[in-house]
Formats: C-alpha cells, sequence, structure tokens
C-alpha cells in the first residue's frame, strides 16, 4: 500500500502492471530467431492485453539496414507465425507505426548516436521522457561493444537517477567461464548500475517456476518437511528430445554444462533450496540465491567418488525412428568432447540440507522433453507394511513439472480395495491447464513488462552468475584436459548414461523417468 | 425489455432437470462414460443470482458469460433463480449442466458445472442449506448478485453473502442506493460497470501520469464526461475516478464542477478539463466500437496528441477482474 501511495494519484488503485512509463524498447539482435519467436510475439500480446504504455515504441537495431516499413512487415510475420494469439488488425494498427529501425555496426559509435537521436526525435515528438530498454539479443561476442557504446551515446546513463532510468535486458549466456562472467560483468557496472540491469532467465518466468515459491512458502504442509529430516534427495532434471540439429557451431562452444546446468539448472535448484526470504521483495529473493549458492561444496571430479557426469548421444531410436549420434551430426568433428548430457550430485553445506544430496542433469537426446524438480520423501520409521508381497511401498515423491503439462504432482501410499489390506502407490496430479486453462502469457511477456517496470524479482543478479560459474568452472577446466577421456555415451532416446545412473547408484538411489 | 417469472427465467436456462436431493448422483451420471471426468477441475464457486428485473434473454446473456468466465477459471456456478411471488407455494426445483472446452492439446480439456436452483419465496429459509451442498466449500466463494433490487431481502442470502470473498453487482442494472445496501461486508462489493473501465483508468492513468499532479488540478474549473445513454454506469464510474485522482492530486477543487450526461457521440465516451484562463487543456475522445480514443491536451508543457485503444472489459473478463483483483 506504502509503494500504491507513491505513485502518481491517476496511477493509484492500478496493478503495477498496469502502470508502464512510457518506453521505448530497443532490440539489438532484431533480425535474430529470438527476436522472431518470443520478443515481437511476447510484445504484441502484451499490446493485445493493453499492457503496454500509451506512449510505446520498438526499435529494431541491426547491422543490415532495414527501412521502418519492411522491419514492420518482418514483425507482423513473426507476430503471425508465433504468437500465442492470432494477429489482430486494430491492435497491429496501433503497434505498427511505433515500431521502427536504426541500422548500425554493434561497434559503431556513430550508429549509437543516431538511436540516441531518434529516441530523443520521438519524445520532441509526443513531449514525454521515454525510459529506454536496451535489450539485447545478441551473440555473446557483441555483449561488450554494445554495452560500451551504451555508455559511450550517454543512452546508459539516461534518467539515472529516476524511476524511468535506462534498462538493459541481456539474454544469456552471461559468459562462458568464471573469468569471463566477471569481465562481463565489469563491462556491464562500467556504465550500468546494477539495479539498471536485468539478466534475463526465461525459466523464471514460467508459472511453474513462480508457483514453486508459492507451493513452498504459502503451504503450511510442506516447508516443515523441506529439510534434511524429511527428505532424502532431489532431482532436477531438463531433458530435451531434440538433438544438435543444424546448431553444432554453437553447441560446440557450449555443451550441456554450459547451456543448461549453470544457468536454468542451478536457478532451479536455487529457488528449491535457498532459506525462506524475509520478504518478497527483488534483492531479498536474489540474496537467498546466491547464500544456498555459496553453500554448495566442491565437487569431486574425478576418481569413483566423482560427483559429475558427461556423456555423448550415441546412434539410438526416437519417437520409432533411427537418430543418428552426436559425432555423425552436422559440423562435429569425431574428436569432439563437448558433452551433450552432464550430471552432477552437490552437496548444500547448510543447517538445512547437510547430507541431501541434490542430483541435476540435462541432456539433449532424451527419451522425453521434460523439466522437473522432485523431491523425494524419507520412507516413515517403522515396519507394519514390511511384508513385500502385499505392501508395495515407494517414498513420497513430490514432482513439480516446469515443461510441459506445468503441474505438480505427489506420490502417496494408498491402499488397494478389497477385503484384504494391499498397498501400493497412487499419484495426486495438479495440472496447470486443466485448473487454470493453458492461454497464459508466456515466460517472455512476464519478463518484458517486469522489466520494463522495473521488477527485478525474476533475473538474475551478477553475483549469482558468478557463484553459478564459479562451481561449474572447475568441471569445464577438467573436461577440456581430459578430453574423449571418461566422456560416457547414451543410446540417443534413452534416459542417460551408466555414468548418470551411478551417481545416485553410489547413494542407492535411481533417476526419475518421468 | 419486461421481466418475466423465474419460472420462465429457469426455463429458459440450458440443462437437464434433477431432483434437488440428488445433484451429485445426476452428475456422476452426466459424467459417466466420458472422458470428462479426469478433466474436472475446480478453483473457485461462482454464484449467479438472477434478480427480479430478469428476462429469460438476459439470463441467458449472463448465463453464457458465466460459461466463458468458466472456461478460464473453471469452477462450480450455482444460478440462483428465485421467484418472487409470494404466494406461491414451497418448491425448489434444480437442472445441471455440463460444458467441456477443447484446449490446445487433451490435457488442456476444461469441464465445468452448474446447478440451476427454481425456489420460490416460501422455501428461501431453506436455501442456504440446499446451496450449500451443491458448493465445494473449501474453495473461495464469489456472488454475482445480478439485478440484485431489493435490500430487505438481503438477510435471506446472508449465509452466502457473508462467506462470499467478492459480492459483485452492475450499477448499469441495479438501483442507483445499492451501494448503500446493508451488504454483510460492504468492502467485500464490487461494481460491474467499474471494472470494465479498466482499460480506459489504465490509459488515462498512464496518459495523466506523465503531467505531475499539480499541472493537472491547478487551475482546474471543470470535469465533463459525454457519453452515450447505454454508457451512463461507466462514464458515472469515470467521473467519480477522475475526482479520486484529484483530491489525491492534492488540488483545491471547491471550485470545480464535475458533470456526466449523454451527449451527441457516436459509440463514445468523452473527458474534457477545462481550466480557468482558456490556455490549458485535456481532451480524451473515445469510440468504444472501434477501440480507438484520442488524447489531445495542453497542460502547460505543450500540446500533446496521442492516439490509444479503447474498450471496455468483455462480461467475463470484468468478472474475472473483480473478483481477483
Amino acid at each position: 500500500m506504502a509503494d500504491d501511495n507513491r505513485r502518481h494519484p491517476f496511477l493509484h488503485g492500478l496493478s503495477k502492471h498496469r502502470g508502464s512509463p512510457p518506453t521505448v524498447i530497443v532490440i539489438f539482435g532484431a533480425s535474430g530467431d529470438l527476436t522472431a519467436r518470443k520478443l515481437i510475439p511476447a510484445i504484441y500480446n502484451l499490446a493485445h492485453d493493453g499492457l503496454l504504455p500509451a506512449d510505446f515504441y520498438l526499435i529494431g537495431f541491426g547491422r543490415k539496414p532495414i527501412p521502418d516499413p519492411e522491419f514492420q512487415e518482418i514483425a507482423k510475420g513473426a507476430i503471425k507465425e508465433f504468437s500465442r494469439r492470432e494477429l489482430k488488425d486494430e491492435v497491429w494498427s496501433r503497434l505498427a507505426p511505433r515500431t521502427l529501425y536504426v541500422s548500425g555496426g554493434y561497434d559503431e559509435k556513430a550508429a549509437y548516436d543516431r538511436l540516441a537521436e531518434r529516441i530523443a526525435g520521438l519524445e520532441k515528438e509526443i513531449g514525454q521522457e521515454l525510459q529506454s530498454l536496451f535489450y539485447i539479443s545478441t551473440p555473446p561476442s557483441v555483449f561488450a561493444p554494445i554495452i560500451a557504446n551504451l555508455g559511450a551515446s550517454g543512452l546508459a546513463a539516461k534518467y539515472v537517477g529516476q524511476a524511468h532510468h535506462s534498462k538493459v535486458v541481456i539474454e544469456k549466456p552471461f559468459g562462458k567461464d568464471l573469468a569471463s562472467a566477471r569481465e562481463l560483468n565489469r563491462a556491464i557496472t562500467a556504465v550500468f548500475e546494477e539495479p539498471q540491469v536485468y539478466r534475463i532467465d526465461h525459466y523464471l518466468g514460467k508459472e511453474t517456476v513462480q508457483d514453486l515459491l508459492v507451493q513452498r512458502f504459502a503451504n503450511a504442509i510442506f516447508e516443515p518437511l523441506w529439510n534434511r529430516n524429511f527428505i532424502e534427495h532431489v532431482q532436477i532434471t531438463v531433458a530435451e528430445e531434440v538433438g544438435v540439429g543444424t546448431r553444432a557451431g554453437y553447441y560446440e562452444q557450449s555443451g550441456a554444462l554450459r547451456d543448461m546446468i549453470q544457468n536454468h539448472t542451478m536457478q532451479l535448484l536455487a529457488l528449491t533450496a535457498m532459506e525462506p526470504p524475509v520478504s518478497f521483495d527483488p534483492e531479498s529473493i536474489r540474496d537467498e540465491k546466491v547464500k544456498l549458492l555459496k553453500a554448495i561444496q566442491p565437487l569431486a571430479l574425478e576418481g569413483a567418488n566423482s560427483d559429475v557426469a558427461r556423456a555423448q548421444y550415441a546412434e539410438g531410436v526416437m519417437g520409432g525412428k533411427p537418430a543418428k549420434g552426436y559425432l555423425q551430426e552436422q559440423d562435429v568433428t569425431p574428436e569432439s568432447y563437448t558433452e551433450t548430457y552432464a550430471a552432477l550430485r552437490l552437496t548444500i553445506n547448510n543447517w538445512r540440507w547437510q547430507g541431501v544430496p541434490f542430483y541435476l542433469r540435462s541432456g539433449k537426446r532424451m527419451a522425453r522433453r521434460v523439466t522437473e524438480i522432485a523431491i523425494r520423501f524419507k520412507r516413515p520409521p517403522g515396519n507394519i507394511f514390511a511384508e513385500s508381497e502385499r505392501f508395495l511401498l515407494t517414498s513420497n515423491t513430490l514432482a513439480f513439472q516446469i515443461q510441459p503439462d506445468e503441474g505438480l504432482s505427489l506420490i502417496l501410499n494408498a491402499k488397494i480395495p478389497g477385503l484384504e489390506t494391499r498397498t501400493q502407490p497412487v499419484k495426486m496430479n495438479f495440472r496447470y491447464a486443466t485448473t487454470f486453462g493453458s492461454n497464459t502469457p508466456e515466460a517472455y511477456e512476464r519478463l518484458v513488462l517486469d522489466a520494463m517496470i522495473g521488477d527485478g524479482t525474476l533475473f538474475i543478479r551478477g553475483d549469482e552468475t558468478e557463484r553459478s560459474w564459479q562451481l561449474v568452472t572447475p568441471i569445464l577446466e577438467h573436461w577440456k584436459q581430459r578430453k574423449r577421456q571418461g566422456l560416457d555415451s547414451y543410446a540417443a532416446g534413452s534416459w542417460g548414461p551408466k555414468a548418470g545412473a551411478a551417481l545416485l547408484g553410489a547413494n542407492g538411489h535411481e533417476w526419475r523417468e518421468p | 425489455m419486461s421481466a418475466a417469472s423465474s419460472t420462465s427465467v429457469f426455463d429458459a436456462l440450458p440443462g437437464i432437470e434433477a431432483p434437488v436431493g440428488g445433484i451429485a448422483a445426476a452428475f456422476r451420471e452426466l459424467w459417466a462414460d466420458s472422458p470428462a471426468e479426469e478433466m474436472r477441475a475446480m478453483q473457485l464457486n461462482l454464484v449467479l443470482h438472477l434478480g427480479a428485473n430478469t428476462t429469460p434473454d438476459d439470463a441467458n446473456e449472463q448465463f453464457r458469460a458465466t460459461v466463458r468466465f468458466s472456461q478460464r477459471y473453471p469452477c462450480r456456478v450455482v444460478v440462483l433463480c428465485p421467484d418472487f411471488d409470494e404466494a406461491a407455494p414451497a418448491l425448489i426445483k434444480a437442472k445441471i449442466y455440463g460444458e467441456c472446452f477443447t484446449g490446445k492439446a487433451k490435457n488442456d480439456t476444461r469441464c465445468c458445472e452448474f446447478v440451476l436452483l427454481y425456489y420460490t419465496m416460501a422455501v428461501r429459509s431453506f436455501l442456504e442449506n440446499q446451496v450449500s451442498v451443491c458448493l465445494s466449500t473449501d474453495l473461495p466463494m464469489y456472488y454475482w448478485a445480478h439485478r440484485f433490487s431489493a435490500a430487505k431481502r438481503l438477510a435471506d442470502y446472508s449465509y452466502l453473502l457473508t462467506r462470499s470473498k467478492r459480492v459483485m453487482f452492475d450499477s448499469a442494472v441495479v438501483p442507483p442506493d445499492a451501494f448503500t445496501y446493508p451488504w454483510p461486508n460492504i468492502a467485500a462489493v464490487r461494481d460491474l460497470a467499474y471494472t470494465r473501465t479498466l482499460p480506459l483508468r489504465q490509459n488515462l492513468g498512464q496518459f495523466l501520469s506523465r503531467y505531475a499532479p499539480a499541472l493537472i488540478s491547478d487551475g482546474l474549473r471543470g470535469v465533463t464526461i459525454k457519453h452515450r445513454a447505454e454508457f451512463s454506469a461507466e462514464a458515472n464510474c469515470l467521473l467519480g475516478w477522475i475526482k479520486k485522482g484529484l483530491v489525491r492530486s492534492g488540488g483545491d477543487l471547491a471550485g470545480v464542477t464535475f458533470t456526466a450526461g449523454p451527449g451527441e457521440c457516436a459509440a463514445c465516451l468523452e473527458l474534457a478539463f477545462t481550466y480557468a484562463g482558456g490556455r490549458k487543456y485535456f481532451r480524451w475522445q473515445a469510440n468504444l466500437e472501434k477501440d480507438e480514443a484520442r488524447f489531445e491536451g495542453d497542460l502547460g508543457t505543450g500540446q500533446t496528441t496521442l492516439f490509444v485503444g479503447a474498450h471496455l472489459l468483455a462480461p467475463e473478463a470484468a468478472l474475472s477482474e473483480a473478483m481477483f483483483f
């Protein structure tokens, strides 16, 4: 309420998401895949829902000279192809004339001056200051020149000290190791202050991920059990069905650890295991995430007790059809040691989680596309149901399914109806789509709007990225030294390699096959 | 549109007649052998109370709005069709209605359930028990008092009204003093006409928030809203909202006149601020059918013109806005 009282009298009572200031979003990488598939459709859907400010402009920035009308057609095509809603003329007719383009090289200072002039021209035209939101959706190699030029042109510092100060949204990867992440953070903070920076991990925009905090901290039944006394272990899986396809050029420089574990999976881990924040404000949540990441112990990289596993997919069968192995993919050399599967066994050294293993895995060409967090509880004490012939029992498991088919399930043991007491596991399901309908905003809609209104809760702070890289960089260096030595393989279409199973097997645990 | 007896309202609504004491069994039969069993989800209870002046057509219109609402927010809906004839003998009749919505995929299919109750005034003291067994009482309840126009009847529904998280009525179709009825919890009462204006308040709010509050209120002499006849309730809601905004701006409103009335404009709502001296002005002209509006003004910082969308929330969206926000 205090926040509401500080707002303009004519925004009082409107939700914060309906009070965005006049804004221009500048997308660097305007001709990229992400822009077409996600960003432009997200902006269109925000316009459709009336959530954009009346004074809103979109400027595409790219190397290729494109006249405004042509960029408008490109944007329109992207909406038609990728938007969750059909293109409505009445919505597009208002957005189209506000969809503009500025061309120039990412390292060309004069191009940024032109951009600054264009924004100043818009401000003059409407008689209003515009908040600039710079969305960097380019390959990481040009992050630094873009950021430096936003600084040199004065765009980064525009309106600093006021609520409508310039903001920058950066897409992953936030570096390729600890050193480069630190270098990137230095480059960013030389130009922007941390509250101006929004590092995006679209997983955090997903409803189920946000729901994780609600489930944990708004339900009294879970949090008392959320510790080493009741939880046996935790599994986080980010599995993809797709192979590397035509993206080997990128993937060879990345691999599963960089591409998925260091960012998405670590964020899921942090939200699952962090302590309750003192409030729901962005800094409180991010402080707790960093504390959790700091409590993760260094990993054993070699020997029988190794905490890490890696593998490449080999030939197999996907959906009944033969699938080639990673080494047979286009642009992959026979010497490649890029992991398409990575798994970690983590130990968190704090009061809550001492002795509870956290297993993380991510892979391509796995049996099913699924992202889930599974909390496996300990068995109850006592043995009144010990007779295994009659009593089929399992550990209670609470599984948050992030995608697809968002929801959560709880596995319980129940009596089979009948005169004799026999038991079997049963599953209680809550599915978002069934309960709330599926036409919910996409992650990017939420995140773009949050950045516009200056809410950083669902974005990653610089120290989070560095801590995460601190954990995985030694693994990357170790694997680089060993090249293909110790690299396991798994059949395309399977649930992963033996090496991955062994991480759990050592503790008598098994991966779920969700 | 003249009011009809509630028997005809009840008869006009879709559904299958079921014994009042056997509603659960009737639903079991309705869904038997249907894949809908696993698709039935519920997150809230909604009571749609069809008041004294509801016609069969009007009832169907609100029923369909509720169906559309339940596509987005699966719920158990209880539709109350009271018969206001005090001389009518004691009678309760029930119908059930189920509908499934096919989504993008099988697991996106959702089914919802409606219970329709016709009752005469003679049984109204037993009504709450009949309704309570139709609800999922662990989940929140909301009450839509459509055309509810008699303060004296509130007591008949105190069980439901007291337990409802929100109570909605529409100032476009209830008496002007509806807000002064002795609602059990006035803080829970929402006006759907006000809710419908959300997109307009958002646009106006975002535009006016460009200016320091003092710029808006200094020298203000008049606030006028012209509207097409059927937007009278919305115009009054907007005028009230503007007045509150100006009060919060801290300006002296003693000499400011506030008027809302029908004007000559098609599909329109028009708002104008007039100022002493004549140099400052602000105008907003909306065509709600075309979903467009034009801002024009000079509040001391230069002339501005801006075109935006302008529409009212659809009934089902207004319901969800009033219920959840």
